[in-house]
């Protein structure tokens, strides 16, 4: 499993207001060997956390938006302590220069950065730090995924299709690894997609990627369930759109179904609603 | 032209020419290959823009099941349906066509 970690590169979310300086260190998390996802708001930064379930730590600015004293940023902690307990946070800012102007405020982030502009060689000590804190949370995650894999195969022999959900639910383990390693190395985001929009009956998984300006997005395990759009959103509804249109097809005569049509069809049953 | 390129108008006609009963959503359009009366291999491409551009078109080719040559050939018309089905029965993608059986004379 130690090479299956390493393998993988941890997922950092990065939450900053300035979109260049937001640019820089996504570069610099990509240059050492995590997966960055940067947003410039809280509520992107929730948003992403609620379906992204791999990521491994969260480094906000503490000063996100622009007015005097703003601390969005520990607010933003202190809701993600709340509904993700176990997920490092760490903060930092180049607004407030001094622990003691924020005092105990600080004691949500597992590390701060408050020394006022970081320089180059203190921004890469930053990212140091983080990587580390996000493959030991990755390590941990694997280690009680495992933990309750065994114990669901241990109490429901025959339930296949829930436990294929929570191995795909974290990446690098089993026989995929190594796809899924290439994958992540090439950009791709794995993302949960809620049951509940548009007629789904169980979650479904895709890779999101980010490629000629566009995102896409296709169903973990089906590569020809895929489509494109100007964001993730609307990629994912794109994609949730296909299915339909596939199951409602398939649906017409469905012994009439052959080759490839057929895993199609056994996936779509699983996973769409067939009285939407 | 033996390039992977794709223009929404190629995917169209590929559709046509592989007579795809096809559907619309709003952003894309999407059917089957039918074969022998039985849906075989799902297609379909966006309709957002006229290029497909290099990504989207190495996914349909891949949807098809085609080298980039054998695109080119379907999308420029040497190839013709009956040709791409056998190609697909030759490459294991779909059955073999059935036997036919006829009654025995006896």
């Amino acid at each position: 499993m130690e090479a299956d970690i390493a393998a993988t590169r941890p997922i950092v979310l990065l939450v900053e207001d300035d979109e260049s300086g937001l640019a820089d260190r996504a570069g610099l998390f990509a240059a050492s060997g995590c997966t960055p996802i940067a947003v410039r708001s809280p509520d992107d930064a929730l948003r992403e956390l609620r379906a992204s379930p791999g990521v491994d730590l969260m480094l906000t600015d503490i000063h996100l938006l622009n007015r005097e004293r703003d601390k969005s940023g520990i607010e933003l902690a202190r809701r993600v302590r709340r509904e993700h307990a176990d997920l490092p946070v760490a903060g930092y800012s180049a607004y407030f220069t001094d622990d003691a102007e924020l005092g105990d405020d600080t004691d949500v982030f597992d590390e701060t950065w408050i020394k006022g502009k970081m320089t180059y060689t203190q921004i890469k000590e930053t990212v140091s730090t983080c990587r580390a804190l996000a493959v030991d949370h990755r390590r941990r995650r694997m280690e009680r995924a495992f933990r309750a894999l065994d114990e669901l195969r241990r109490r429901h022999e025959a339930r296949r299709p829930e436990i294929e959900m929570l191995r795909e639910l974290v990446p690098g383990t089993a026989g995929r690894a190594g796809i899924e390693g290439a994958l992540l190395e090439a950009g791709y985001r794995l993302r949960l997609v809620d049951a509940d929009i548009r007629g789904l009956t169980k979650p479904i998984i895709v890779w999101l990627l980010r490629v000629e300006g566009r995102t896409e997005a296709e169903v973990y395990g089906q590569p020809a369930l895929y489509a494109d759009a100007d964001n993730d959103r609307e990629a994912i509804e794109n994609l949730v759109d296909l299915m339909h249109l596939y199951m409602a097809e398939l649906r017409e005569d469905p012994d009439a179904v052959a080759g490839p049509a057929l895993d199609l069809k056994a996936f779509l049953e699983r996973v769409v609603d067939l009285d939407p | 032209m033996s390039d992977g390129h794709v223009g929404a108008d190629d995917a169209a006609r590929i559709f046509e020419k592989l007579r795809i009963q096809s559907r619309r959503t709003p952003n894309q359009i999407a059917g089957f290959l039918v074969v022998g009366g039985r849906r075989v291999l799902n297609l379909h491409y966006g309709l957002r823009r006229r290029d497909l551009g290099a990504y989207e078109a190495e996914r349909f080719r891949n949807l098809l099941h085609l080298t980039v040559d054998e695109l080119a050939r379907l999308r420029d018309c040497t190839m013709s349906r009956d040709e791409y089905i056998a190609l697909l029965r030759d490459n294991g993608v779909i059955p073999p066509e059935p036997a036919h059986t006829t009654p025995q004379v006896r």
